[in-house]
């Protein structure tokens, strides 16, 4: 499996599933005479039309350098990645109860730990720093509105 | 000529109130700092400081985003000098003669010429974009729908023809960008579209999110491979940031010259800064008496590019700012910023807020002057944040990038849109598919969705008046012009490998 078969593949695949998605928007008699479906199967063609060039371009070139996403080699930057949504996804649920000060502290320390692997003081003075810093430039002088959570009642400002 | 000059005094009205001058130092000195950062360049800058850009008052914000844009043009050459690796793509040619030049000690004079040639592109750019646009806002302010699709078809074209890469695969990514605008209530019939039944994506996607998940969180994700770059910055041996006379003489030529070739390529919808540096390259070594020693640290070849380089981010400001419509990466994420603001640039800006559009504009002579403030007696301190590790830069991007998401709408649900646009830009990356046609289908598909319709229920469902209009006919000859140019491009390189 080439780079461009990969593209070319999930192009069509990608197109197909749009236009079944087209197919299903509802059609009202009010609105433009147009339609809210029209532009979605001209986009839909688009790609999968391109896709579909892109995948009889490739059989005929002479190309055959393998794809890979790397999952084996690169194991250990695909951990990180799914670490760091999983922590950010995490980041977002806990915000509102936990206040900004506590979430964000515990999302920088985590992606921190994660990328600079093992220099745990290092890591805490940036968590505490970017937590206070932020919190206090965004909420105390540009005056936005951020959840103080739990802390909210010690917090002298 | 008496209007240009009434239009730059009310603009420096607004550009030279003190708040106004303080965003302008700022955007202008963390746009240098994140420009010099290798890898990241000034959409990431720009994508990750839109918080700082809420609560002020719309024409600040855009005064601010373009200090950050410009100030990241002055420090993209930084690294390129002093380590050999260029901070974005348009800083590529800076290497070429920048980094021999330092290599023979001569960092001072590289550092000093591309902070003067930089200030010398961005002043005649911002001279070129107050000549420039009132003309142009005048004629776009006559489009009706159907001109408007064709002009956002040929800007779109021309995004994926004049980029590098497939001619394919950028019109997969604009397809995809226009599917992922598709997304939520059509705003003309009420349908609710390509939901999958999430509630959340009623609204439509918000595309500030998909901007920072794919050029701050995915700008971190393609990082993650070399985590533990360190770069050695010998500091110490910079000497004097200065120009001779005799360097001075030798580079002003070129500085001026460059500048307006570099303005002219930045105003091309898809023809960033990388087409600019390589074209005034190109034009120095053809003229210079002694090409030989370009690759050697000729100064003139790096005095250039620069010029043209920043004099090319003015440029990009043409059709931002006069039709509404982002060229590149940075300013669809400028465009969006704003937008978010409830200021959608375009002619009707110049007729109802011309103090906003003139102000900005005056604000980059202000912005330029302080730059190159900046940039000369503090050379030697600002070289040095290239050796903070990238293990500690990339949690603080992350962190921003995270933080952003969550100032715009205060919603949990935008943290997973994140992190799942970051996933598939980096993989969209692997694959080669080109991320900026994507990021500006997605920002002009509900526009060109709403033209297209529009055009057609006034000719009663006749494709004819998209190619019986004159100006609209132009624009789809255009598209057509830069498609053929880019296919016969594509078979020259074909070509040329066998």
């Amino acid at each position: 499996m080439t780079k461009n078969r990969t593209a070319g593949i999930l192009a069509v695949v990608l197109g197909v599933f749009y236009l079944a998605g087209a197919f299903a928007v509802p059609v009202f008699d009010a609105g433009d005479q147009v339609g809210p479906r029209a532009f979605p199967f001209l986009i839909a063609a688009l790609v999968i039309g391109c896709g579909a060039a892109l995948l009889v371009r490739d059989f005929r070139s002479a190309e055959r350098k393998p794809f890979s996403w790397g999952f084996a080699v690169d194991r250990v930057v695909w951990g990180r990645i799914l670490l760091t949504m999983a922590a950010g996804i995490a980041y977002g649920l806990v915000l509102d109860d936990l206040g900004y000060l506590i979430a964000t502290f515990l999302f920088m320390i985590l992606v921190s730990s994660l990328i600079n692997v093992g220099r745990h003081v290092q890591n805490l003075t940036i968590a505490v720093l970017f937590s206070v810093v932020t919190f206090v430039s965004f909420a105390l002088i540009l005056k936005l509105s951020l959840p103080r959570g739990i802390l909210g009642a010690v917090l002298p400002f | 000529m008496d209007a240009v000059f009434h239009n730059l005094l009310l603009g420096l009205d607004l550009a030279l109130t003190p708040t106004n001058v303080l965003w302008v130092f700022i955007g202008g000195l963390m746009g240098t700092v994140i420009g010099m950062l290798p890898g990241l360049g000034p959409a990431t800058g720009v994508a990750i400081l839109i918080p700082i850009t809420y609560g002020m008052n719309p024409a600040t914000a855009l005064i601010t985003m373009c200090a950050i844009y410009y100030g990241a043009m002055f420090g993209g050459s930084r690294a390129a000098i002093m380590i050999n690796t260029p901070g974005d793509a348009s800083a590529i040619v800076s290497c070429f003669d920048g980094y021999p030049m330092a290599k023979s000690g001569r960092a001072g004079s590289a550092l000093a010429v591309s902070a003067i040639a930089s200030f010398v592109g961005g002043i005649v750019g911002m001279i070129c974009l107050t000549f420039f646009t009132a003309p142009v806002a005048a004629m776009a302010l006559q489009f009706g729908p159907a001109e408007k699709f064709s002009l956002m078809l040929f800007a779109l074209t021309a995004t994926i023809t004049l980029s590098e890469g497939s001619v394919l695969k950028g019109f997969i990514a604009m397809g995809m960008g226009f599917m992922l605008s598709t997304i939520g209530i059509d705003g003309q019939s009420g349908a609710i579209r390509f939901t999958m039944g999430i509630s959340e994506l009623q609204d439509g996607i918000d595309f500030l999110v998909m901007m920072i998940g794919l050029y701050a969180v995915a700008e971190v994700f393609k990082n993650y491979k070399a985590i533990d770059v360190r770069y050695d910055v010998d500091a110490k041996s910079i000497g004097r940031v200065w120009l001779s006379w005799a360097e001075f003489k030798a580079t002003i030529m070129p500085m001026l010259r460059n500048s307006p070739l570099g303005f002219c390529v930045g105003v091309l919808p898809g023809a960033g800064g990388t087409i600019a540096t390589f074209l005034a390259y190109a034009v120095e070594k053809s003229v210079s008496k002694k090409p030989e020693t370009f690759g050697k640290g000729a100064i003139e070849g790096l005095a250039g590019p620069e010029a043209a380089n920043n004099a090319c981010s003015c440029g990009a400001l043409v059709p931002l700012l006069t039709l509404g419509i982002p060229g590149s990466g940075t300013t669809a994420v400028m465009l969006g910023a704003l937008m978010m603001l409830g200021v959608r640039p375009g002619p009707v800006l110049f007729e109802q807020h011309p103090e906003i559009a003139w102000g900005v504009i005056a604000s980059m002579l202000v912005g330029n002057v302080i730059l190159l403030m900046i940039n000369l007696p503090l050379a030697v301190p600002l070289v040095r944040l290239l050796k903070i590790p990238q293990r500690i830069m990339l949690p603080l991007i992350l962190g921003m990038g995270y933080m952003g998401t969550y100032f715009l709408n205060y919603s949990a649900f935008d943290f997973i849109l994140v992190s799942v646009c970051a996933l598939g830009g980096y993989m969209l990356v692997k694959l080669e598919i080109p991320i900026p046609p994507l990021v500006l289908a997605l920002i002009l598909g509900a526009m060109t969705e709403q033209s297209f319709r529009n055009a057609l229920t006034i000719a009663n469902g006749s494709f004819g008046i998209f190619y019986e209009k004159p100006i609209s006919l132009a624009f789809l000859v255009l598209a057509a012009v830069s498609l053929v140019y880019a296919l016969r491009k594509h078979k020259k390189i074909v070509q040329m490998r066998d």
